[in-house]
C-alpha cells in the first residue's frame, strides 16, 4: 500500500532524483569535522527563517507598534525563546560564516572550476550582514532607531548616489515609520529572496562540481555523505542549537528601551561592525566613505579575483598570499574591534549614559508589563511615569532654588540651594521637621528663603520658650508630632491604620493651643489671606495649585511671596503658562513619591 | 518580416508592455521618498524662560511641535534639542540679557551632542566630534584625534522676548535642522 503510493508519487514528481543526488555524493578523503560549517551554515540560516517567520506573526512595523509588539512576544515564554533563538542564531551565523570563508579560503576551494561557488559566497557577505543590520532597528528600540539614523548618514555620505539612498531607506529625511517599514520589507522579503537566489546557485554549482578533496587529492578514502558526513553535520548543527537556546533561554535578545527624541542615544555599531566605526575615526570629514565603502569593497575584490590571481601564482606564493589573508585579516579585525571596546570602557560618561539608558529600558518594560502600551506608543510609558519623568522636569524648572536630597550628597543638590528641600515633602517626617523650632531655620526648610524671619519662624520657635518643665516641652513635641501626622493625614501621606482619635487630638489641638488658625485657614476655621491654607495640605490638588500660582489667595498672597514662581498662572493650554497640565501632574506625583513599582521579587 | 518574427517581437513588446504598467508606478512609488518632506523649514518657540537659565551654563531644552511620520501625526512631539547659553549675568536687564542657541545635532552624523562639564565642552557619543561652549570645533591639536564634525554646531537665532501679558521674559528660538555631513550648512526640514 505504501510503496504504492512511494511509486504513483516517484512517476509524477520524480522526488527520488533529489534524495539520490544527496545520498550518492562522494566525500573524498572521507568525512571531516570541519566540513560541517558549510551544512550548519545552511540549518541556521533556516532556523532563522523559520523562528522569523514565527515572529512576523505577532509583529507590527510601526513607530507606535514596533517595541509594543515586541514586549507583546516577550510576555509568553515561548516568544521569548523564539526571539532569542533568532537573534542568537542571527549572531552566530555571522561568526560560522567567517569560518567558513577562511576554511574555503585555505583550502583553495575557489579553484577553476568553482569559482561560481566562491563568488556567490563571497556576494552573500554583503547581503547576510545587511539582512542582520536591517533587523536590528526592528525592535524600534532607542538603540536600534539611532543606529539606523547613523547608518543612513554614513549611507549619505558616500559621493553621488548616497543622500538617493539614504533617503529611500529611510523612507525620507527622517528615520520614522517609512523606515520601519522599509526596514521590514527589506528584512522579510527582498533580502531572504537575494540570499536564497544566491544560495541556489552556491549550492547547485556544489552538486554539479563535487565536493572538493584534500590538497593532496587523494580520492581513494571517498565515502558515501549519507550518513557519514550527514551525521557529522547533525552532530554539530545540534551542538550550535544546544547553544543558541541555551544562551537564548538564560539570557535572551536585548530588552533596549523604547525609541524616544527625547533621550540621549549612544549608538554603537553591533560587533561585526566596530572594525568599521574604529577604521572610520581615522579618516575625517568628506574622506570617511574611504573607511566605510572604498576599503571593504576592495577587501572584498581581492577575494572575488582571488581564483584569477592564483593561476598566476606559483602554489607557494599561493599558500603565502592565502594564509596572509587569514592571519592578518583576523587580526586587523580583532585589532580593529578592540580598540572602540576598550575606550568606552575607559569612558566613564559613555558608561553613564549607557547605564542610564538601561535602567529606563528595564523601568519601561516593568511599565508595559503592568499598564500595557497606550495606543501613542511605547513612547509614552517612560512619557507618563513620574519616577523617571520626574526629576528631568525637576532639575530643569525646580532645582536651580529647591534641593530634592534625603542626605547630603544624595538626590538632587543645587550649587546654592535657596527654597526647602522637598524630598518627601508631606509626609509626617517632613512636617514635624517644619514643625520643630530647630529645624524650621535651617537650611532645609525656611532658612535660605525670606520666610526665615517670618512669622511663621518665630510662631514655632515661641512654642517652646513657654515651656517650664521639661514635661511640658516633651507634651508639646508630643501635640506637635499629633499635629504632623494630621497635616502628613490632609496630605494622604499618613500611615492607614492612624488613630482617628489622636487625629481628633490633633485637630483641637491646632485650633485652641497652638491657634494656628488665627493665621491659617484650616478646614471651617480660620481665613485666607495671613497665611497658607492648611486643608488639605500637600495633598495633589494642593501642590497642583501652589505650584501653578503660590501668589494665589490660598498661598502667598500679594507680598507674601518669596522667589518662588507661577508656573501655570493661566488656563492649562496657554503658551504663557511654563508648565503644562501633565508635566505639572509629573512633577507632584514624583514629589509625593506616587509612582508604580513593581511587587519584589522573590 | 515573416509571420514568426513578427509574433516574437509582439510578444517581447506586450512582455515589456505589462511590466511597465507595474515598473512606472512602481519605481514613483518607491522615489516618493526623495521629495517626501516631514516638516516646515523653521519652528518659531519659546523654550524657557529667562529665569530659569543660570548665566554662563548650557541648558539642553527640547522642541516641541507637531510632526507628521508618514500616516500618523503628532501633535506635541519632541522634534528637536538645542542647547541655550546665556551670556550675560544676571545683573543684566532681561531686555539686554543675550542667550546663544545651538542645534544639538551634531554636524558629524547627527548625534545629539551632550555636555561635558569638566572640559566645558560640548561632546557627541557617537564619534567624539567635540565643541567649545560657543559652539566652535575643538583642533585636532587639543582633542588628541581627529574632529570628525565638518562644520561648527550649527546657530539657531534666538532672542529674549516677553510674554502676552508683558509680565516674564522668555527665551525664544527659530529652530532648524541643517543636513549633517557637509562644510556648508544646508538647510532641511524640522
Ligand atoms: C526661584 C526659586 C524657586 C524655584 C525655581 C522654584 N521654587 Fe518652589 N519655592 C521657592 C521658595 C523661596 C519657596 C518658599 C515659599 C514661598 O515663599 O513661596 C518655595 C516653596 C515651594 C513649595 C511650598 C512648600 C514649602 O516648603 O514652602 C513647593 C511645593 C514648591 N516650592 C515647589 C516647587 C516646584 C515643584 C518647583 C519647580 C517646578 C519650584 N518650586 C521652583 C523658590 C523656588
Ligand atoms: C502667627 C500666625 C501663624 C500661626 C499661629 C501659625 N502659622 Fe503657619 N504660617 C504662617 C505664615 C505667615 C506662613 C508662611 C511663611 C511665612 O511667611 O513665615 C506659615 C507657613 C506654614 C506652613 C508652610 C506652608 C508651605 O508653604 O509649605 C505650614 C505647614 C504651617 N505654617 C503650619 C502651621 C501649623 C501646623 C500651625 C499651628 C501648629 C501654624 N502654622 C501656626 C503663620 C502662622
Amino acid at each position: 500500500m505504501l510503496d504504492k503510493l512511494r511509486q504513483g508519487l516517484e512517476r509524477r514528481i520524480a522526488y527520488r532524483q533529489w534524495w539520490d543526488a544527496y545520498r550518492h555524493r562522494m566525500v573524498p578523503g572521507g568525512p571531516a569535522w570541519s566540513r560541517a560549517t558549510a551544512s550548519c551554515l545552511l540549518w541556521t540560516l533556516i532556523v532563522l527563517v523559520v523562528t522569523g517567520v514565527l515572529l512576523m506573526s505577532s509583529y507590527s512595523p510601526s513607530m507606535t507598534d514596533a517595541w509594543a509588539s515586541v514586549h507583546y512576544i516577550e510576555q509568553s515564554w515561548a516568544g521569548s525563546l523564539l526571539r532569542g533563538i533568532h537573534f542568537f542564531a542571527a549572531q552566530f551565523l555571522i561568526i560560522l560564516f567567517f569560518l567558513h570563508m577562511m576554511r574555503v579560503l585555505i583550502i583553495g576551494g575557489y579553484r577553476a572550476p568553482r569559482e561560481l561557488i566562491w563568488i556567490s559566497g563571497l556576494l552573500l557577505v554583503p547581503l547576510v550582514l545587511a539582512w542582520a543590520i536591517t533587523g536590528n532597528p526592528l525592535s524600534g528600540s532607542q538603540k536600534g532607531m539611532s543606529q539606523i539614523d547613523v547608518e543612513g548618514h554614513i549611507i549619505a555620505s558616500t559621493p553621488l548616489i548616497g543622500r538617493p539612498v539614504q533617503r529611500i531607506l529611510l523612507g525620507g529625511d527622517q528615520v520614522g515609520n517609512l523606515t520601519l517599514t522599509h526596514l521590514y520589507a527589506l528584512h522579510v522579503f527582498i533580502l531572504p529572496f537575494l540570499v536564497g537566489s544566491l544560495l541556489f546557485i552556491h549550492i547547485s554549482q556544489i552538486y554539479r562540481h563535487g565536493l572538493l578533496g584534500n590538497d593532496n587529492g587523494d580520492d581513494t578514502a571517498s565515502v558515501p555523505y549519507w550518513p557519514y558526513q550527514t551525521f557529522r553535520n547533525m552532530a554539530v548543527l545540534f551542538l550550535v542549537m544546544i547553544g543558541v537556546t541555551i544562551a537564548a533561554w538564560q539570557v535572551g535578545a536585548p530588552r533596549e528601551v523604547p525609541a524616544n527624541p527625547e533621550l540621549p542615544a549612544t549608538p554603537r555599531p553591533e560587533w561585526y561592525f566596530l572594525a568599521l566605526f574604529e577604521l572610520r575615526r581615522h579618516f575625517s570629514g568628506e574622506w570617511e566613505f574611504i573607511a566605510t565603502l572604498v576599503i571593504p569593497v576592495l577587501i572584498l575584490t581581492l577575494l572575488l579575483v582571488m581564483p584569477l590571481l592564483d593561476r598566476w601564482m606559483s602554489h607557494r606564493m599561493s599558500v603565502f598570499l592565502r594564509s596572509g589573508i587569514v592571519v592578518v585579516g583576523f587580526l586587523t579585525w580583532a585589532g580593529l574591534t578592540a580598540m572602540p571596546v576598550w575606550r568606552d570602557r575607559q569612558d566613564a560618561a559613555y558608561q553613564k549614559t549607557r547605564h542610564e539608558l538601561e535602567v529606563l529600558g528595564e523601568r519601561a518594560w516593568v511599565l508595559a508589563d503592568h499598564f500595557g502600551v497606550p495606543p501613542q506608543g511605547a513612547t509614552e510609558l517612560l512619557a507618563r511615569d513620574p519616577k523617571t519623568q520626574g526629576p528631568v522636569l525637576f532639575r530643569l524648572y525646580c532645582a536651580s532654588c529647591h534641593p530634592h536630597s534625603p542626605k547630603p550628597g544624595e538626590g538632587i543638590e543645587p550649587a546654592e540651594p535657596s527654597a526647602p528641600n522637598l524630598y518627601g515633602i508631606g509626609t509626617p517626617e517632613w512636617i514635624a521637621g517644619f514643625l520643630d523650632p530647630e529645624r524650621i531655620q535651617s537650611a532645609h526648610y525656611f532658612g535660605n528663603t525670606a520666610k526665615a524671619d517670618g512669622e511663621m519662624v518665630s510662631t514655632v520657635e515661641g512654642w517652646f520658650e513657654e515651656a517650664e518643665s521639661d514635661e511640658d516641652r516633651a507634651r508639646i513635641q508630643k501635640q506637635l508630632e499629633d499635629v504632623a501626622l494630621l497635616l502628613a493625614h490632609e496630605a494622604g501621606k499618613a500611615p492607614p491604620d492612624v488613630d482617628p482619635g489622636r487625629l481628633e487630638r490633633a485637630r483641637e489641638a491646632m485650633i485652641d493651643t497652638f491657634t494656628c488658625t488665627d493665621c491659617h485657614r484650616f478646614g471651617d476655621e480660620g481665613e485666607l489671606g495671613s497665611a497658607p491654607d492648611l486643608t488639605g495640605y500637600a495633598s495633589r490638588e494642593w501642590l497642583i495649585a501652589m505650584i501653578r500660582n503660590p501668589s494665589a489667595e490660598r498661598f502667598y498672597p500679594e507680598d507674601a511671596n518669596d522667589r518662588m514662581p507661577a508656573f501655570a498662572p493661566h488656563e492649562f493650554g496657554s503658551p504663557d503658562n511654563q508648565l503644562t497640565r501633565r508635566q505639572l501632574e509629573l512633577i507632584v506625583d514624583w514629589l509625593r513619591q506616587e509612582w508604580y513599582e513593581p511587587p519584589p521579587k522573590e | 518580416m515573416n509571420r514568426r518574427t513578427l509574433l516574437k517581437w509582439a510578444s517581447a513588446l506586450l512582455a515589456l508592455g505589462s511590466a511597465l504598467l507595474v515598473a512606472v508606478p512602481g519605481w514613483s512609488f518607491l522615489v516618493a521618498a526623495l521629495r517626501r518632506r516631514s516638516g516646515k523649514d523653521s519652528v518659531v518657540q519659546r523654550v524657557l524662560r529667562l529665569e530659569d537659565l543660570p548665566p554662563g551654563k548650557p541648558v539642553a531644552v527640547p522642541i516641541v511641535g507637531r510632526k507628521q511620520d508618514a500616516w500618523t501625526v503628532y501633535d506635541q512631539q519632541t522634534i528637536g534639542r538645542v542647547w541655550l547659553v546665556r551670556r550675560t549675568g544676571t545683573d543684566v536687564p532681561p531686555e539686554k540679557a543675550r542667550v546663544d542657541a545651538y542645534s544639538a545635532i551634531c554636524p558629524h552624523l547627527a548625534c545629539l551632542v551632550g555636555l561635558d562639564e569638566q572640559k566645558r565642552r560640548f561632546h557627541c557619543p557617537c564619534h567624539e566630534a567635540a565643541f567649545d561652549w560657543s559652539g566652535r570645533r575643538i583642533p585636532a591639536s587639543q582633542l588628541g584625534h581627529a574632529n570628525p564634525s565638518p562644520r561648527d554646531l550649527d546657530p539657531l537665532k534666538c532672542r529674549v522676548v516677553r510674554d502676552s501679558e508683558e509680565a516674564a521674559w522668555w527665551v525664544e528660538v527659530t529652530y532648524q535642522r541643517f543636513r549633517a555631513g557637509t562644510e556648508r550648512r544646508i538647510p532641511e526640514t524640522v
